[in-house]
């Protein structure tokens, strides 16, 4: 019985060997060279079309990067760009320390994050509006940016006074590193009073935190009574966009002007974008490349 | 309870015989006492029995070949499968028992076959081993997270490894070493005084003996320690979360991230509204814990009988 | 002294094969050394430190003549180290092409088809064995010839001694990683300590890091997640204590052996399941029932009580299993005693066992505290994370369940990513506070747990 185990064994694995060594032969291309040693292979490669990419930070800009890197992979087979979250703060950091080799940020460098990292390269690849957005099972007409204001400060606390059902609000909000909090606190939250003072107020203390455009999707979308706000990019039917000042959110709201809730996404890199780096940003700002920014976010022209 | 049978029936003829049972009142306080105890019992196991049933209803019917076998991507609705978070949690766990296995048999080798000798001797190195015995201990009772930051701090940022496996390795390596260490001791000192004897009688060095007779003799119980370890490391999420990272594309060489099962869960559960693939996720998750704790039962019973029968 | 026909203290003819090996780790010893010198004269270039390659040439090129001289010689070290430094060269090679393999057929859009798993395999396997003959045919001719070698007492003896201290330094890595993980956390915490100082930290109740457009003035207090810790750790005690107190009792005095099997099988695997699946599960299930409750101003699900359920089953097993084991280390001596005065089984377990088990239980459930507070993941998803105090939702004290809250392990995990400077710092210190106050907790219910077994 064994024998006849080990005769079969052997048979497969001659025959595995067989098709392997013809399909080696088939290929044009030699595969890849060995190293003894742990290969290096985040740091992009002198040849522009090999190598890993690493890319973190913004939620916001995750998706539409994923989208660009498919299309700029299948291009390029022997390119593997590798993704992450974390928010804004984390491109910032990873992109200054040099963790990984670009990060993606959802709002303005600040000056602070300059001082700290002197040599950081920004390139903005889009612009993307801020939707409001609320439990689809809520009936809100639209709110005005003082209601807004009122509702994520804490001063309006029930649904009844903003022309909704008598329920009490829940805010929704991103953790304190989002790009996208940032720009929604300021240019929602901060605001010129009648003497034409800056008046800057804060989202209330007891808003639920979430730490990407995914999760307050998840949470506003399952759970009743709640509000947020989040990426044009994230905005499905699973949650209630709601109009600002009777201004519905969408590309062309902010394209034309009427919709003035938006910021620019950029990439960073240490120093000078370099090598396989500086060739995927490069192909996100040509013409391919702003064309698949369009679908669902503002292209930099 | 290993007590002889007839020390059993002694107790349990004392239970029903004594006088205050005869009492009416207190058998019915005892009455209602046990019927609250065994309603808790219930309760506790009704809750486990919900949580499994519910994971395994919602989970199995999203299982399919196409689930296992295609790669995440992303979206709101949690598209594709589950197939690159598999082969990274295998690469994760491989990699990490790598690097703590040899540390923590050695060490616990160095404990229980050297370290007697030493203790006599020299009062440094006896001070320097309990030192460690205690390092040991305090290892066991940090909370995974701490080792998330820990990882975070050292290998991430520090050492500028990045997400990366590596980092991630390295950490759970930390996380499971006492583990280790503590089976293998355990495993250690069940082997019986004899064999060393017997093998240093014949003329072998200590490491001869060590290598060629006990620790063959305690293989099973390091084993044991070993799966265990392979469940925790299957389980854990917080430490890889930050040392991991994200990405869902598999990862390509040490130095890559990559997704672990357990992390898929979470990315799931938060980021999209695919509450089903996170069921059929969790379902896979705890069915590999289940045949893992089947694997130790079963294979630390056969063992104990081939060591009694011997 | 004749090259060929030096024979080695066993009296064997030394091989032509070896003489080959002398030969060549000679030439590696050599190689290594003018490789050394040319990088460090910048001749050649290779992307290292030129020190750092001088060192390491010089290093290998004396470790390799050594190793030559062995061969020579005809010792037993020499081939154990060769046969080692083969058998990682293999491993390695064998790691790399299993990679390759792995990659190719996983870490498509989906997994390739059977037929070309097959092929690949046959790739893997060409390759693997292309790489691996040369070490492959040394390694094994070098295992046959083992008789030629010998190795003298001295040698076996100073051979343990190695071994031995070896093993020693992996016993201090438990420590060295212990001191690391000391040295590194304290150290990262030492900014918020200077910066924002040790009673702001401690006492303050804001937690705001500072990431609002123009506002320098962050807060750092960590109150209000020291206050979620206790709250949820609270709650998760008052549930599943009796529940755990109960299962404990049951299995080890009432329940006949059937049950107490099934009970016990379920119990591993409830310990068994992953913290996230606790949290998915809060999040899906435990919410929408929550939401059910008729309280006022309860309207998420997530809070105080989400976490403490969920937080309760997940120490059911740690808490029950130690209880057993101390009520059932209770002496049965003890028990006849009761009977013989005429104590009815409940009375017993009452009035004897449970105080004489008092200090397992305690330990168990500071263990329970311990894992309780330690616990992430699940208390990420639940608890709503929300940087207030939890406050009562309405005019009912008790309402503070439904409030929303965030514990010190949430803090770190869900800042960790994106914090600088002295926010980071500050994470690290509850890092610390967390590390310092279960390491107490700890070692007083491992105290107090050996003070129970010398009983």
């Amino acid at each position: 019985m064994s024998r006849k185990f080990f005769v079969l064994l052997s048979t497969m694995l001659v025959s595995a060997l067989i098709l392997g060594a013809c399909s080696t032969a088939a290929e044009a291309a030699p595969t890849a060279e060995e190293v003894t040693a742990p290969a290096e292979e985040t740091a992009p490669t002198a040849e522009p079309l090999s190598g890993t990419l690493q890319i973190a930070g913004s939620t916001t800009v995750q998706p539409l990067a994923e989208v660009l890197a498919e299309t700029f992979m299948e291009a390029n087979p022997d390119v593997v760009i590798e993704i992450q979250g974390g928010g804004s703060s984390v491109g910032v950091t990873s992109a200054g320390d040099g963790t990984v080799a670009i990060g993606s940020v959802s709002r303005e460098i600040k000056s602070s994050e300059l001082e700290t990292y002197p040599d950081l390269a920004i390139y903005t690849i889009a612009y993307d509006g801020i939707a409001v957005i609320v439990n689809p099972e809520l009936d809100i007409p639209s709110l005005s940016v003082e209601q807004v204001r009122g509702i994520f400060s804490g001063e309006i606390t029930n649904f009844s006074e903003v022309g909704g059902p008598d329920a009490e609000i829940v805010v929704v909000s991103r953790e304190e590193g989002s790009g996208t909090r940032a720009a929604f606190e300021e240019l929602v939250m901060v605001y010129k009073d009648e003497n034409g003072e800056t008046v800057e107020t804060s989202i209330v203390e007891n808003a639920l935190l979430q730490q990407s455009n995914g999760q307050i999707s998840t949470v506003v979308s399952t759970t009743p009574n709640t509000i947020g706000y989040l990426s044009f990019g994230y905005l499905s039917d699973a949650v209630k966009g709601i109009a600002i000042d009777n201004v519905d959110p969408t590309v062309e709201n902010v394209k034309n002007g009427t919709y003035s809730i938006y910021r620019p996404l950029s990439l960073l890199t240490k120093g000078e974008a370099q090598g396989l780096a500086k060739a995927f940003i490069d192909f996100i700002l040509s013409d391919a490349g702003q064309e698949i920014v369009a679908e669902d976010y503002i292209t930099v022209q | 309870m290993n007590q002889p049978l007839t020390k059993q029936r002694e107790l349990i003829r004392l239970k029903k015989t004594s006088r205050e049972f005869k009492n009416k009142r207190r058998r019915f306080s005892q009455t209602i006492a046990f019927a609250i105890i065994w309603t808790l019992g219930i309760t506790a196991i009704a809750l486990l029995i919900w949580i499994i049933g519910y994971v395994f209803i919602k989970g199995f019917p999203t299982i399919n070949l196409e689930f296992l076998t295609t790669r995440p991507a992303g979206g709101f609705d949690g598209e594709g499968g589950i197939s690159t978070t598999i082969v990274t949690t295998i690469y994760l766990v491989v990699f990490t028992i790598i690097l703590a296995a040899p540390l923590g048999i050695g060490a616990a080798i160095y404990f229980i076959e050297y370290a007697n000798e030493i203790k006599n001797r020299n009062r440094f190195a006896a001070w320097l081993i309990k030192t460690a015995r205690t390092g040991v201990e305090i290892l066991a009772g940090v909370p995974s997270i701490i080792f998330g930051l820990f990882g975070f701090a050292v290998f991430v940022s520090y050492m500028k490894l990045g997400f990366s496996l590596l980092s991630a390795g390295l950490s759970g390596a930390c996380l499971v070493l006492p583990v280790i260490i503590r089976t293998t001791e355990e495993a250690l000192l069940a082997v019986p005084e004899s064999y060393r004897e017997g093998s240093l009688g014949l003329g072998a060095t200590k490491w001869q003996t060590v290598t060629g007779v006990v620790l063959p003799a305690a293989l099973p119980g390091i084993v044991t320690g070993i799966v265990l370890s392979v469940g925790r490391i299957i389980s854990e999420t917080a430490i890889f979360w930050v040392t991991l990272g994200g990405s869902y594309r598999l990862p390509q060489n040490l130095m890559s991230s990559g997704r672990s099962l357990a992390l898929h869960v979470y990315m799931l559960a938060t980021e999209t509204r695919a509450f089903d693939k996170a069921m059929g996720t969790s379902a896979i998750l705890i069915v590999i814990i289940m045949i893992l704790n089947l694997a130790i039962n079963v294979s630390s019973k056969y063992f104990q009988k081939r060591l009694i029968g011997k | 002294m004749d090259l060929k026909t030096f024979t080695s203290p066993n009296g064997k003819k030394r091989p032509i094969f070896i003489s080959l090996l002398t030969l060549f780790t000679l030439l590696l010893s050599i190689a290594f050394l003018v490789f050394g010198i040319l990088l460090f004269f910048s001749i050649v270039t290779f992307p290292v430190n030129k020190w750092v390659a001088l060192f390491a040439g010089m290093i290998l090129s004396f470790g390799f003549f050594l190793l030559s001289k062995g061969f020579f010689t005809l010792q037993n070290w020499a081939r154990t180290c060769l046969l080692s430094i083969l058998i990682v060269i293999l491993i390695g090679i064998l790691i790399l092409q299993i990679f390759d393999f792995s990659s190719a057929v996983f870490a498509g859009k989906e997994v390739l088809s059977l037929g070309e798993i097959f092929s690949n395999f046959g790739k893997f396997l060409l390759k693997t064995i292309l790489h691996a003959t040369a070490p492959g045919i040394i390694f094994f001719f070098l295992y046959k010839f083992d008789d030629v070698f010998s190795e003298t007492p001295k040698q076996r003896h100073d051979f343990d001694r190695i071994i031995r201290n070896f093993l020693m330094g992996t016993a201090l890595s438990a420590i060295l990683i212990v001191i690391l993980i000391f040295f590194f956390t304290f150290q990262e915490s030492e900014l918020a300590i200077t910066e924002i100082g040790l009673k702001k930290l401690l006492t303050g109740t804001i937690w705001r890091p500072g990431a609002i457009i123009g506002t320098e003035n962050a807060q750092f207090g960590l109150v209000p997640m020291v206050i979620g810790s206790i709250y949820s750790t609270l709650g998760a005690i008052l549930i599943g204590l009796p529940l755990s107190l109960g299962t404990a009792i049951l299995l080890a005095e009432i329940a006949p052996d059937f049950v107490r099997n099934i009970f016990r099988t379920s119990i591993e695997l409830l310990s068994g399941i992953p913290s996230v699946v606790y949290g998915l599960f809060g999040m899906v299930v435990v919410a929408p029932m929550i939401r059910q409750i008729p309280v006022e101003g309860n309207t998420t699900g997530f809070g105080i009580l989400n976490a403490s359920i969920i937080l309760s089953i997940m120490i059911l097993p740690t808490i029950t299993n130690i209880t057993e084991d101390a009520i059932r280390a209770v002496p049965n001596s003890y028990r006849e005693a009761s009977y013989a005065l005429g104590a009815t089984h409940w009375q017993t377990i009452k009035d004897v066992v449970l105080p004489a088990a008092n200090s397992g239980i305690l330990a168990a459930v500071i263990l329970g505290i311990s894992r309780a507070l330690g616990e992430t993941m699940a208390l990420i998803m639940v608890i709503g994370n929300s940087i207030a105090i939890p406050k009562p939702i309405n005019e009912n004290p008790l309402s503070v369940i439904f409030a929303t809250a965030r514990t010190l392990t949430g803090n770190i995990a869900v800042e960790i990513n994106y914090a600088a400077g002295v926010h980071r710092s500050a994470l690290f210190f509850t890092g610390v506070l967390l590390f310092v106050f279960l390491l107490l907790i700890n070692r007083l219910a491992n105290r107090i747990m050996r003070g129970n077994k010398t009983k």
